[in-house]
């Protein structure tokens, strides 16, 4: 293992989060050319687990949790851990973050996760309620802001 | 039964040595002890011990969630099997599996990073053209 790459894969993605928290303190997701919409959207009309995730950042930011937590539930409550993970990386590098949660616990989090993905996409209720937004629930035009 | 201090060969039940009188009790003579494993180092690489080899799960959901792609899913499925090997005592697995996670979240990394500037070359040539 190399470890500048170590190192750029930690620092990297720290950087790139902090860079997307700071960018959306400016800029307002479909306001703005600098904050595409997802491709994987774009080319099947599918939300995937992270759909969502880029304005779900922006109402947190903007100290709206309730909205925030409408356009990704996952992500909102995946994201303190996320956090934690990123501080203790950048402290330490060598620090064996996750990395001694059993399998099983990280196979959970993996059907959780394509789960959600899946759910989102069904047009009825309730899952119709964990599209970003609720999307597809008939309820987009109520929120400022609506996917494209 | 050679004298560790001088080394003549004594007579293997002697108890001291017949030259100079030193010491030959078995207990006397530490048995010899198996040189330290050192892995071998190669500039520039580094081996973490078994507990550190990185997983990446962080990068993983970040990916997942923030870069809207499904290789985010196999990131964490490989971040998984690196948590997998090292419970199995699979050293070289688990380095492969961390390894083959880090070319998987630079793929994604750079498909975002890409992705991107393209959708925004493309939204600025739209705006200077209408």
């Amino acid at each position: 293992m190399r470890l500048e790459t170590h190192r750029c894969v930690i620092y990297g993605s720290a950087l790139a989060l902090a860079g997307l928290m700071a960018a959306l303190c400016f800029l307002k997701p479909g306001a703005t050319p600098w904050l595409p919409p997802c491709p994987f959207y774009r080319l099947t009309g599918l939300y995937c687990p992270g759909c969502g995730s880029t304005r779900m950042l922006y109402f947190l930011l903007h100290g709206h949790p309730w909205l925030a937590f409408r356009q990704n539930p996952l992500a909102l409550i995946v994201l303190p851990a996320v956090l934690y993970g990123l501080t203790r990386q950048i402290v330490n590098p060598n620090s064996p973050v996750y990395s001694r949660i059993p399998a099983r616990w990280g196979t959970a989090f993996l059907l959780v996760a394509i789960s959600f993905g899946v759910a989102r996409n069904l047009p009825f209720a309730p899952f119709c309620s964990l599209a970003p937004g609720g999307d597809r629930c008939g309820q987009s035009r109520a929120l400022p802001l609506t996917h494209r | 039964m050679y004298c560790i201090q001088c080394g003549t060969n004594n007579h293997d039940q002697a108890v001291h040595c017949m030259q100079c009188g030193a010491f030959m009790s078995q207990q006397g003579i530490a048995p010899p002890t198996p040189p330290p494993y050192i892995p071998q180092i190669q500039p520039g690489y580094m081996q973490p011990p078994m507990a550190q080899i990185p997983n990446y799960m962080v990068q993983s959901v970040l990916a997942t969630l923030f870069c809207c792609l499904p290789l985010g899913i196999v990131s964490i499925f490989k971040a998984n099997e690196v948590n997998r090997k090292v419970a199995a005592g699979d050293y070289a697995g688990a380095m492969a599996a961390s390894k083959a996670n880090k070319t998987l979240l630079w793929v994604s990394f750079g498909i975002g990073v890409v992705g991107t500037l393209i959708y925004v070359v493309a939204a600025i040539i739209s705006a200077a053209n209408s």
